[in-house]
């Protein structure tokens, strides 16, 4: 499952390679966003670059597809997991208001104990995590609140989430 | 106009699990009359009186499966079963088959104690640093501050990582000692004998010290105290170990169905959550418990020395117009509790493959049930 998971995060990383900028559509556009979140696809801090990869039109509205990667860690918490939370997206609305719909893969480092050697070892797991929710802002600032379910496949365990983003598109 | 299309989508996910919930069936059993046993501790009529009672509890709780012993502290064990084993609701629950009882462990963890206090090894009232070192405030806490929670050390199962780990990595292997480590250097929540506080970190901290003082692991202790206890994921796991059922929202298991059987919650418990027991062995213990076979006279009284409702790994309930105490325990998907009527003489117990569930209140009504 993590070798999947890590291919899998490895095909995310491509699309994010510098390129020529897609077509854009409507006005304020911004190909590139910092994002820096609160809880969402990383417990519970994480720091992400998305980039607008491919732009187009729905139903009247303005349609562009994101990948993103980045870090994440809980510096204040009991656990001090490092994670690398990866995902696409599509950004759907008007030019500040849009609905944003994601399929996140997360990997993370995970310590389990060895009750009879009486140490610790360091895993990798990694955990899907689709999201849901509001954008605002193209260019400038960026908010936004997702609902964001995480599954352990692997584990067979999942937990409702939420997640706060703030950032800047440029 | 794209919030139109998000109240929809919303709307459709409301529906799903309206229509979800609806098609859960209770466990569909029926106990002939003929299988109800009589015995000296429960006799016939209240015996058909349990009975019906457990099958109404089954049915409108949705509880999976359930299991109930009485005995007198000198009688013969009377048990009953119903529901079953597996979610799936296939196989028939027995007497035999056995639950996590979450911290229904820490009244046998506290028994270990008094054991030991009894051959000189312990003493309650000596600070915990001088058996075991490095961990910070240990110098001004007791053991009997740690058996009766008047530590002020944090909970562990009062931290959100704690429950997003485990409830995320069901295989998650937590080390009690680290657990334990980061509780005490959060500092008390209150000086140490000043109040009353719940802390499943105090019987961590037990475990910890009863495996240093002996130079033994904890599932030997339990095994030599008593017959049917099993100290998983501590040792290898027992077939007859149930499936746990939890309907609780925040970890979706309506809709998307968990591992049955979880190591990282009994693992964050350690010594204060971890053990599974049957109700007919649970109360095996408690009958040569409280006839004083396991600790003699005294120090059994000093466990039922209650201050508010703690006494040294007993707690006191009022249920059901009686003041019984013992313990009840509650780990993701299990439920247990063992309670002792003193006047009567009586040992109740139950366990119960859902959360939540209030084993508590139908012992009480259990307990009204006997002569």
């Amino acid at each position: 499952m993590t070798r999947r998971a890590a291919a899998l995060t490895c095909l995310i990383l491509l699309l994010l390679i510098p390129r020529p900028a897609p077509a854009g559509t409507g006005e304020g556009k911004a190909d590139h966003t910092v994002l820096f979140g609160l809880a969402g696809s990383s417990p519970w801090l994480s720091l992400r670059y998305e980039r607008r990869m491919y732009s187009t039109t729905l139903a009247g509205l303005n349609l562009h597809l994101a990948a993103e990667a980045g870090i994440g860690t809980s510096p204040w918490t009991f656990t001090h997991e490092i994670s690398f939370p990866t995902g696409i997206s599509a950004l759907w609305g008007g030019s500040r208001h849009f609905l944003r719909i994601g399929l996140g893969l997360t990997l993370t480092t995970f310590e389990q104990y060895d009750y009879w050697k009486d140490r610790d070892e360091t895993e990798l797991r990694s955990l899907i995590i689709p999201s849901i929710g509001y954008r605002f802002g193209n260019e400038g600032l960026i908010l936004g609140l997702s609902f964001t379910p995480i599954f352990n496949p692997g584990g067979g365990a999942a937990l409702l989430w939420l997640g706060l983003d703030i950032g800047w598109g440029f | 106009m794209p919030f139109q299309y998000v109240q929809r989508f919303l709307i459709l996910v409301h529906l799903l699990a309206l229509f979800t919930a609806c098609g859960d069936d209770p466990a569909d059993w029926r106990l002939p009359p003929e299988s109800v046993p009589a015995t000296t501790a429960v006799p016939a009529t209240p015996a058909a009186a349990i009975a019906a009672l457990m099958e109404s509890t089954i049915r409108d709780q949705q509880l999976v499966g359930l299991q109930v012993s009485i005995a007198r502290t000198n009688g013969e064990i009377w048990s009953l079963s119903a529901g079953t084993a597996d979610l799936g609701r296939k196989e028939t629950l027995s007497s035999e088959h056995l639950f996590r009882i979450g911290s229904l462990t820490k009244t046998f963890t506290a028994t270990i104690i008094m054991r030991l206090v009894q051959e000189g090894r312990l003493s309650l009232d000596a600070p915990v640093s001088t058996w075991i070192r490095g961990y910070p405030g240990l110098e001004r806490v007791t053991i009997r501050n740690l058996l009766g929670h008047t530590s002020g050390i944090q909970n562990v199962f009062s931290i959100p990582d704690v429950f997003v780990n485990s409830t995320l990595f069901p295989d998650k292997f937590w080390s009690h000692k680290w657990l334990a480590m980061e509780c005490c250097e959060s500092g008390p929540e209150f000086q140490p004998g000043t109040r009353t506080a719940y802390s499943n970190t105090n019987y961590i901290l037990l475990g910890i010290i009863i495996e240093t003082v002996t130079g033994r692991r904890m599932a030997e202790h339990y095994h030599e105290l008593a017959e049917g206890v099993w100290f998983v994921p501590y040792e290898t796991r027992p077939a007859s170990l149930v499936s746990g059922h939890v309907d609780h929202f925040v970890t979706m298991e309506r809709w998307y169905e968990h591992k049955p059987d979880t190591k990282s919650w009994a693992t964050a418990g350690f010594t204060a959550g971890a053990l599974a027991s049957s109700a007919k062995a649970i109360v095996r213990f408690g009958q040569r418990l409280f006839s004083s076979e396991i600790i003699p006279e005294d120090q059994l009284n000093q466990m039922r020395s209650f201050r508010e409702r703690y006494g040294l790994g007993f707690i006191r309930y009022e249920t059901g117009g009686y003041s019984l105490y013992g313990h009840e325990g509650e780990l993701t998907g299990f439920t247990a509790v063992m309670l002792f009527d003193e006047p009567s003489g009586l040992i109740l117990a139950a366990c119960c493959n859902t959360t939540p569930f209030d084993s508590v209140a139908l012992l009480g009504q259990i307990r009204r049930l006997l002569p």
